[in-house]
């Protein structure tokens, strides 16, 4: 393969839509690249020597038949989005983690997918989308200080399907401890029509697990888990935000959050006992839950998971506690 | 259609170009190479939504950062330097329009 086959100096190219079926480790000429797009192809595997793209950006390597992505994808340090949906990935590399800017994911349509590694919960996403549920993670847009998390089903499914969907979800939640994995499962667990899906498979119990067995802690390791930039502009006052006040609100919110959770899973009115509880609590629940989102660097990952998973069930129960939590 | 031919044919009349954008012409596989050295500041090539299928020639042309090459039937890399020099766009384009050359 003649090295000079393609101008070094591109920044940008798309071959999507083509025939391809594979990518030749000469394109490693192509150091400055920034976004390739290699999208409805037919390639199978992805070179090692993609790592050769230092300043690549954005990778769309979505609908082809790619079984895994080359473990060199963790040394991309630019890459922001990656879109790898539409294959037959059975696992995405450990490395992953390792992307720092990586800021989108799309693993959507990949059945075979049923993990995520643990280093993926080290990635601060404000895009995920997998087995047919975009989270996202955008400005409030009645320009309130916070974020807003929203999950909407990409598209409409058979029941069948949707249990494939829920299936993947559950394993993804079981292994890997993102918390966008685990929002995904959260609100798809408040659906009526797969709530007794999700207490089946014991995917709300795994969820309280989740939440509350991780033990607090008030080292640096999470300082960074969550762009907390967002956030800056807090009003909440100081006697509330201290790192002591915080785990106790921590430890108070999973506590409330594993017996909402316990009493779902005794299968009496499963969806609306978790919502009458939610609702009946709503005016302890919403200044634990802007006390965490406010202030996520001073809290445990899983405490902030939690809140998202109570946030979550507000939002899509439709209580106005969801705004109320971006207010205080 | 004439005109756009007509256009093409007048690149090398435009030394300055930046962007060339040939999308969804129907253009198919290009003939033996001929030289459009003129394009010296081109750095964008768009020639998505063709016919394209196999370009055995290099492409190498030091100014270009943004090729798209989306929606055609290319089966394999290494692209052609038949890109090398953008002229070989014009027998092209005569093949598929007016079966010049």
């Amino acid at each position: 393969v003649n090295s000079d086959s393609l101008p070094p100096s591109l920044t940008f190219l798309d071959l999507s839509k083509n025939k391809l079926s594979s990518l030749p480790a000469a394109l490693q000429v192509l150091s400055q690249l920034q976004t390739l797009r290699i999208a409805s192809n037919a390639i199978a595997e992805l070179p090692e020597e993609i790592d050769t793209f230092q300043l690549l950006k954005e990778l769309d390597v979505s609908n082809n038949a790619l079984e895994k992505l080359p473990s060199t994808v963790g040394t991309l340090q630019c890459l922001r989005v990656l879109n790898a949906s539409g294959n037959t990935l059975k696992s995405l590399p450990s490395t992953i983690g390792h992307c720092r800017s990586l800021n989108s994911v799309n693993v959507d349509a990949n059945s075979k997918l049923k993990l995520l590694p643990r280093s993926f919960d080290s990635l601060d996403l404000d895009e995920f989308v997998v087995a047919g549920i975009k989270t996202i993670r955008s400005p409030n847009p009645q320009g309130l200080t916070g974020v807003v998390m929203k999950a909407e089903t990409t598209e409409a499914h058979s029941p069948n399907v949707m249990r494939k969907q829920l299936v993947q979800l559950v394993h993804m939640a079981r292994t890997s401890h993102n918390p966008l994995v685990v929002y995904a499962l959260a609100s798809k667990a408040t659906d009526e029509a797969v709530a007794d899906f999700v207490v089946e498979e014991g995917a709300l119990e795994d969820l309280v697990t989740f939440c509350t067995d991780v033990p607090a802690q008030s080292s640096t390791d999470d300082e960074n888990w969550f762009d907390s930039s967002d956030l800056s502009r807090s009003k909440l006052s100081s006697s509330t935000s201290s790192l002591s006040s915080s785990n106790l609100i921590a430890s108070s919110l999973a506590e409330q959050l594993r017996e909402i959770s316990l009493e779902a899973l005794s299968r009496l009115s499963q969806s609306d006992t978790i919502r009458l509880k939610l609702i009946r609590h709503e005016k302890e629940l919403v200044p634990m839950l802007s006390s965490l989102l406010r202030h996520p660097q001073r809290s445990n990952k899983a405490h902030v998971a939690a809140a998202l998973y109570i946030v979550g069930n507000l939002a899509l129960n439709g209580t106005s506690t969801f705004f109320q939590v971006l207010r205080v | 259609l004439e005109k756009w031919v007509a256009l093409v044919k007048g690149l090398p009349a435009l030394p300055k170009l930046e962007k060339l954008v040939v999308a969804n012409t129907g253009m198919v596989d290009p003939p033996a190479a001929a030289s459009l050295t003129h394009l010296k500041t081109l750095s964008l090539l768009d020639a998505s939504g063709n016919r394209l299928w196999s370009i055995k020639t290099e492409l190498n042309v030091s100014t270009l950062t943004s090729l798209n090459l989306r929606d055609n039937q290319l089966r394999e890399l290494p692209l052609s330097s038949y890109f090398r020099d953008y002229s070989t766009l014009l027998p092209a384009i005569d093949l598929i329009f007016h079966n010049f050359s």
